[in-house]
């Protein structure tokens, strides 16, 4: 269904000023402590699970991080987006909001997100690529890597995130299209190719380990693989928080409160 | 074309590896014309014949030195039996077997077969399994099968539910791969599959050809979405 003139160019709007916002800070968001902290990860247009975030958990946390892929797989992408990027510009200091391999043409060419836009607002799909190419791809907060998919093979130091091109649309660049891209796997030694095609890789346990005590870290938050809601592994270290509706499986949010953890299934 | 049970006589369609009636084994070479099979013995075998030939040797042997019978899951006490006696039947077929692999192998691969199985059956060094690393059912991921070769003397791996191990995975053929171990040593052939079976040499994912070895720690890939991990415990 069309959107009205003036509900597009609300979303514009939002879209422009995300964009804006997005480049004013770093790719690497080096967040401060603090006490709650709740995690959400993939939405894909999900847009019941993001209201329900909203309305049951962000009075009750700090600070709420979006993992990325906000949108394709489901039709409410755009509703989606605007929500999250709303309650950011409200409050940036509260939501933070990384990217995801979704927020590519690489995947809303094939998942709906652009035929989406297309079809409900016209041909405004490059403001929201323009948007994309200028989102965070990582953040750490009380110790905890948090980022799409992970690490990536010549991710060394996370500061390297910081230098990394912007904008970069699809990303083309190989450190920062694997932070979107790979998943980990603790069954496996070192970066072995993965499956999502080429380019992509699966962290073995080695290789995490090692990247988080150089960096002097606790573990890694991310969203990407279709999980029941979560998946712990590596001894904790590595967590996985999927919030999506279009798998079947539960949608969780992840909360950090003073160190311990606790699954909130939405 | 149909072959008949020899077990309860039922006549089972040609793509059928057990018997649809009473769940015995398809006893491979007498399927068609068996004289065909004394003429392969004679010459050099096809290619083609080699993976037939090989795990039911195999089996014979596993069924010589194990004194219990071979156990197939999901079949009844009946079917154990009917799996026992078309055992014995195809070992009459043995001698012709042994002679085919013979003439199309290298002596020293052919003769580690019979003391390989006995090997493995009697001083297991650990067991081996399989674990999921990726597949398009991600419930299936992190999944870790047994690899039970004193139940199976050979471990095949497909689509269809005739497999030992059956993996959704549309990219994956009705039979794919096979797992076999001899003289303590694990092997994997393609079946002449789809899209390909690859095992990971540190960098890349090389096709297999023919059969290859396996070690604890190997990465297998079948078609682009499957990959599986051997380790032993």
């Amino acid at each position: 269904m069309a959107l009205s003139e003036s509900e597009i160019n609300e979303i514009l709007k939002i879209i422009n000023e995300a964009h804006d916002f997005f480049i004013s800070e770093p790719l690497l968001l080096e967040l401060p402590e603090k006490d709650t902290v709740a995690f959400v990860g993939d939405t894909h247009g999900a847009l019941d699970v993001t209201e329900e975030v909203f309305r049951e958990l962000y009075d009750k946390v700090d600070i709420l991080i979006f993992l990325g892929d906000y949108v394709d797989r489901g039709s409410q992408g755009i509703e989606n987006l605007t929500l999250i990027l709303r309650k950011m510009l409200e409050n940036p200091k509260k939501v933070i909001v990384l990217r995801g391999n979704h927020e590519s043409p690489l995947t809303n060419e094939f998942y709906g997100f652009k035929g989406e836009v297309l079809e409900k607002m016209g041909d405004y799909y490059e403001d929201f690529v323009n948007m994309f190419s200028a989102m965070p791809y990582a953040a750490i907060i009380n110790g905890y890597f948090c980022v799409h998919g992970g690490i990536a093979r010549n991710l060394e130091d996370v500061k390297q995130i910081n230098s990394l091109r912007r904008p970069d649309v699809n990303p083309d660049d190989e450190i920062a299209f694997e932070m979107l891209w790979n998943d980990p796997r603790e069954e496996l030694e070192g970066f072995v190719p993965n499956v999502r095609g080429e380019g992509t890789y699966f962290y073995g346990k080695d290789v995490t380990l090692k990247f988080l005590e150089r960096n002097n870290l606790k573990g890694i938050i991310r969203g990407h693989e279709a999980v029941d809601a979560f998946r712990f592994e590596m001894d904790n270290r590595v967590i996985t928080v999927f919030s999506s509706r279009y798998h079947g499986l539960g949608a969780g949010a992840l909360v950090l409160n003073k160190g311990s953890f606790c699954k909130v299934l939405l | 074309m149909t072959w008949k049970c020899p077990i309860c006589g039922y006549e089972n369609s040609d793509d059928a590896l057990f018997c649809m009636q009473c769940g015995a084994k398809k006893p491979e070479n007498v399927k068609t014309e068996p004289p065909a099979v004394q003429q392969e013995a004679n010459q050099q075998p096809p290619i083609s014949a080699q993976p037939s030939a090989e795990p039911q040797a195999q089996q014979v042997q596993a069924q010589e030195q194990s004194s219990q019978p071979v156990v197939v899951t999901e079949q009844s006490n009946q079917q154990l039996t009917s799996e026992g006696q078309s055992s014995v039947q195809t070992s009459v077929k043995q001698p012709i077997e042994q002679s085919v692999q013979q003439t199309s192998q290298t002596p020293s691969q052919s003769v580690s077969v019979g003391s390989a199985t006995q090997q493995a059956l009697q001083t297991p060094a650990g067991k081996y399994y399989l674990i999921f690393i990726a597949t398009p059912v991600s419930a299936l991921n992190k999944t870790k099968l047994p690899l039970e070769f004193d139940v199976f003397e050979s471990i095949s791996i497909g689509r269809s539910p005739e497999n030992v191990i059956v993996i959704p995975d549309p990219e994956i053929s009705r039979r794919h791969a096979i797992i076999s171990l001899e003289g303590g040593k694990l092997y994997i052939e393609d079946l002449n599959s789809t899209n390909g079976t690859y095992l990971y040499d540190g960098k890349l994912f090389q096709p297999v050809k023919g059969k290859q070895e396996l070690a604890p720690g190997s990465i297998i890939k079948l078609g682009s979405n499957t990959i599986l991990k051997i380790v032993i415990e």
